[in-house]
Formats: structure tokens, C-alpha cells, sequence
């Protein structure tokens, strides 16, 4: 008798591993989908979160903006007080330089020396006296004085001109001086 | 034909049998092209839209902090060192040009001192309008305007006195309110030279070039942005300006006149414009 071969078993056997299979791959692919859509739910609730959160927090921006503008006039106030506080604050150091330097070489030279002239280029800071002084013998004193270290230290370069003797035998000279740090810093010194 | 439609009739059996016997599978692509599709479509634009409203978030509560600390200092601002002096700042450096306030001070001034004027004399400023300027002027002036912090108004005065009492008048003259500031001095004797005087005694004439300042800018901020600091420059200028002079011009409200003579006493009613 010829041996019987049973394909239809053998072919069964094979579908059904077949499926086996697919059922486990369908399982595994349900679970990702299952956590995508889990993932997007909690993500699209994060989102509702901070909407929510961003509307709160613009809500109260509104009542705090409605608050600083009904204090609109005395926020102007400070602004234009402060700005032109800044401003004098300048003024007064361009003016302190200025005074300091007048103040200053009227000590060094004494009250034989009159300050007859005085010019002030703010913008520059470039200060220029003219001086008379009584005598040839005090002129004398005048230039010597103004060659001091400690004066060419605190001015720098002294510049020294239109030397004039009128007819009652007095002399005026003009000097011409920059206004720097170091004339900012004896002022600072001077204030304290 | 016949072969066609035979094939045609394969196909269909054939995805019959493989749906059949492979019907998991198939579903299995269906998910996987859905969840490809969900993270696509969904989770990535989610978490872009996310991180987003999150950054937003984060910038929209640094702007309300900042709104709370400017609340909090207006709250506190009556109280402010520089609104309780913002009457003499003002009066410092005011926002129009202070002829008058200047004038009455030097005028105060000259009395204190015993310092008699002589001369007084000063530019105007701008006399055209706006209108009568030419555009390119106008933008050159604008842009100078712009860049300029404060407005300059100077005045030329001719004082005589003794030489003390002018050295009085200009330390005096930059403790005034406004801010004033002497930029330029000619001192000349007046005294005749017959006459033997000792240095003190002597009568100088001095011609001053006094320049006053004046606040013409235009400020703006934003609404988050918190009121600025004192520092200790601005604190050491109110403590510098507590010592100025101040003077107060009255507004004037009404027309002042009148005090005339009558020139014609005897006159009751005018001539008609007929009868002229």
C-alpha cells in the first residue's frame, strides 16, 4: 500500500503557527498604540494645563496694568525727576571742576593777584583766566607758582599767554588750562 | 478576455485567502500606519505646541514679576526721596525756559550783595514757529534737539560793586535757582585813578555771561519697566540743591493797569468816526 502523505495537516500546522504569531505581533502593536494614545492624551492635557495657567497668569497681568496706569501721573513725575536728576548731577560736576580750579589758583597766587577774566567752554572743559597781578616781582611769584609739579600734576599743561603791562605798571597774563579727572578727583576729595 | 477576467477573479480569492488566514497581520499594519499617523499628526505638534505655551508661560511670569515690583513702588513712591524734593528739582532744572524765575533771583541776589546792575541783556531763543522752517532745518534742528539733554538760556549782566561783594554775587549767583552757571567774567576797575583806594575799597565793574539750563526732552517707558534707583550722585545733588535760592514769580491772572492821568479831563464822550 502506497504511504499516505497528509498535506493538509502539514499545512494546517503551518497557518496555525502562522497565526500564533501574528496574534503575538498584534498584541505588541495594540500595546504601542494603546500608549501613543495614552501619550497624546496626556500631552493635549499639559497643553489645556498651561493654557489655563497662561490665562490666569495674563489675567492678573491685566489688574496690575490697570493699577500702574492710574498711577500714570506720579509714575511721570519720577521718570522726568529722575532724568533731569541725572542731568544736574552732570551740571554739578562740570561746575565743581570749574570752581574747584578757580578756587584753587585764587589761593595759590594770593590777593595780590586779581582774576580779571574768566572764560568757561563746558562742552571743552576748557577753562581760561586772565590774571593781573600788582607788581613784576609778584608775576614773578605768579610763574613760579604755576611751574609747581603739584599744579602741572593736578592740570596738566598750563598754557601761558598775551603777557600785558599797562600804563599803571600792572601785569595780566591769560592761562589756558584743560579740566580732566585729576581736577575731578580734588574736587571729589574737597566735597567729602 | 476570459483570461482577464480569470485573473481578476484569482486576485480577489487570493486577498480573500490571505485576509482569511493572515487577518491579524493585516490589522497589525493598520495599527502601525495609525500610530505612525498619531505620532505624526498629533504627539509631535502636541509637545511642539507644549514646549511653546511652556516658554510662554515662563516669559509671561518674568513680566508679571516685574509688573508686582513696579506696583510695589508706585505704592511706595509718595514717600520717595525724589518726589518729596521734586518741587526744587523742578525748580533746578524746569521744563520751560525760566527768564522770569532767573531775572527775580538775580534781582535778590544784586540786593543781598549790594551789587548794582547796569546792563542786562540775553538771547531770545527761537523766534520762528516751526511752520516758517524749512523742512531740512527743521530735521537738522530736530536731530540736534534730540541729542542735547537740556536746553541753555544765557544772559549777558553788567554788576559794579565792591570786588567782596561781587565775589559775593557770584558765589550767590550758582546757589540760584534755576541752575545758573557763570561762564564768562570781565572784572574792570571803575574807580577813577586820582582817586587813592585801597583794594577793597575799590569800585569794580564786572560783565558776566550767566547761562541757565532748562529740561526739554521727551521721556518714554514701558510699562514693565520698573521706576529707576536713586544713586549716590543724584542723592548728593538734593543735598546740594537744598542750600539754593528759590524764588516764586506770581502768575499773573489778571490784566494789571491803570494809574495813568486822565489827559483829557474835560472830554465826557468820544467824537463819532463820522464827524473825524
Amino acid at each position: 500500500m502506497a504511504r499516505e502523505i497528509n498535506f493538509v495537516q502539514s499545512r494546517r500546522k503551518q497557518l496555525t503557527k502562522n497565526q500564533e504569531n501574528d496574534l503575538k505581533i498584534f498584541k505588541i502593536s495594540g500595546a504601542v498604540f494603546g500608549v501613543l494614545v495614552v501619550v497624546f492624551v496626556i500631552a493635549l492635557g499639559i497643553n489645556f494645563y498651561l493654557q489655563f495657567r497662561i490665562k490666569g497668569i495674563k489675567d492678573q497681568e491685566k489688574r496690575m496694568e490697570t493699577q500702574i496706569l492710574s498711577n500714570g501721573l506720579i509714575e511721570q513725575s519720577i521718570l522726568v525727576t529722575t532724568e533731569k536728576l541725572k542731568i544736574l548731577a552732570e551740571l554739578f560736576d562740570q561746575r565743581y571742576d570749574k570752581q574747584a580750579a578757580i578756587e584753587y589758583f585764587s589761593n595759590i597766587f594770593g590777593p595780590e593777584v586779581l582774576i580779571k577774566d574768566i572764560n568757561y567752554a563746558a562742552d571743552e572743559k576748557i577753562l581760561s583766566l586772565r590774571i593781573q597781578a600788582t607788581s613784576i616781582f609778584i608775576l614773578e611769584q605768579v610763574f613760579a607758582q604755576l611751574s609747581n609739579p603739584e599744579v602741572e600734576k593736578k592740570f596738566g599743561i598750563i598754557n601761558k599767554s598775551e603777557l600785558i603791562r599797562n600804563d599803571r605798571g600792572r601785569y595780566s597774563m591769560a592761562i589756558t588750562l584743560s579740566l580732566g579727572e585729576e581736577a575731578a578727583k580734588t574736587t571729589t576729595t574737597k566735597k567729602k | 478576455m476570459t483570461d482577464s477576467i480569470n485573473l481578476k477573479l484569482n486576485q480577489q480569492n487570493n486577498i480573500k485567502y490571505f485576509y482569511n488566514t493572515r487577518r491579524f497581520l493585516v490589522w497589525t499594519g493598520f495599527l502601525g500606519l495609525l500610530s505612525v499617523g498619531i505620532i505624526l499628526l498629533s504627539i509631535v505638534p502636541q509637545i511642539n505646541s507644549t514646549t511653546n505655551l511652556y516658554n510662554e508661560m515662563l516669559k509671561e511670569n518674568k513680566r508679571l514679576a516685574q509688573l508686582r515690583v513696579k506696583v510695589a513702588q508706585l505704592d511706595d513712591a509718595s514717600n520717595s526721596t525724589i518726589l518729596v524734593n521734586s518741587d526744587k528739582i523742578n525748580s533746578t532744572l524746569p521744563s520751560k525756559k525760566p527768564l522770569l524765575e532767573l531775572l527775580s533771583g538775580l534781582n535778590a541776589i544784586g540786593n543781598k550783595t549790594q551789587v548794582s546792575f547796569n546792563d542786562i541783556s540775553l538771547t531770545p531763543g527761537e523766534i520762528s514757529t516751526k511752520s516758517a522752517e524749512s523742512a531740512t532745518t527743521k530735521k537738522k534742528k530736530e536731530s540736534n534737539v534730540a541729542a542735547k539733554k537740556y536746553e541753555v538760556l544765557d544772559l549777558d549782566v553788567t554788576v559794579t560793586g565792591k570786588i567782596q561783594n561781587i565775589n559775593q554775587f557770584l558765589k550767590e549767583v550758582e546757589l540760584l535757582a534755576p541752575f545758573t552757571n557763570v561762564t564768562a567774567m570781565t572784572l574792570n576797575e571803575k574807580t577813577s585813578s586820582n582817586q587813592d583806594l585801597s583794594f577793597s575799597e575799590t569800585v569794580f565793574e564786572a560783565k558776566l555771561t550767566i547761562t541757565t539750563y532748562f529740561f526739554n526732552r521727551a521721556i518714554t517707558a514701558t510699562i514693565d519697566s520698573s521706576l529707576p534707583e536713586l544713586t549716590a550722585a543724584q542723592q548728593s545733588v538734593i543735598n546740594g540743591i537744598q542750600n539754593f535760592t528759590y524764588t516764586t514769580v506770581e502768575a499773573q491772572s489778571e490784566i494789571r493797569g491803570g494809574g495813568l492821568e486822565n489827559l483829557f479831563p474835560n472830554v465826557d464822550s468820544l467824537p463819532n468816526v463820522e464827524n473825524l
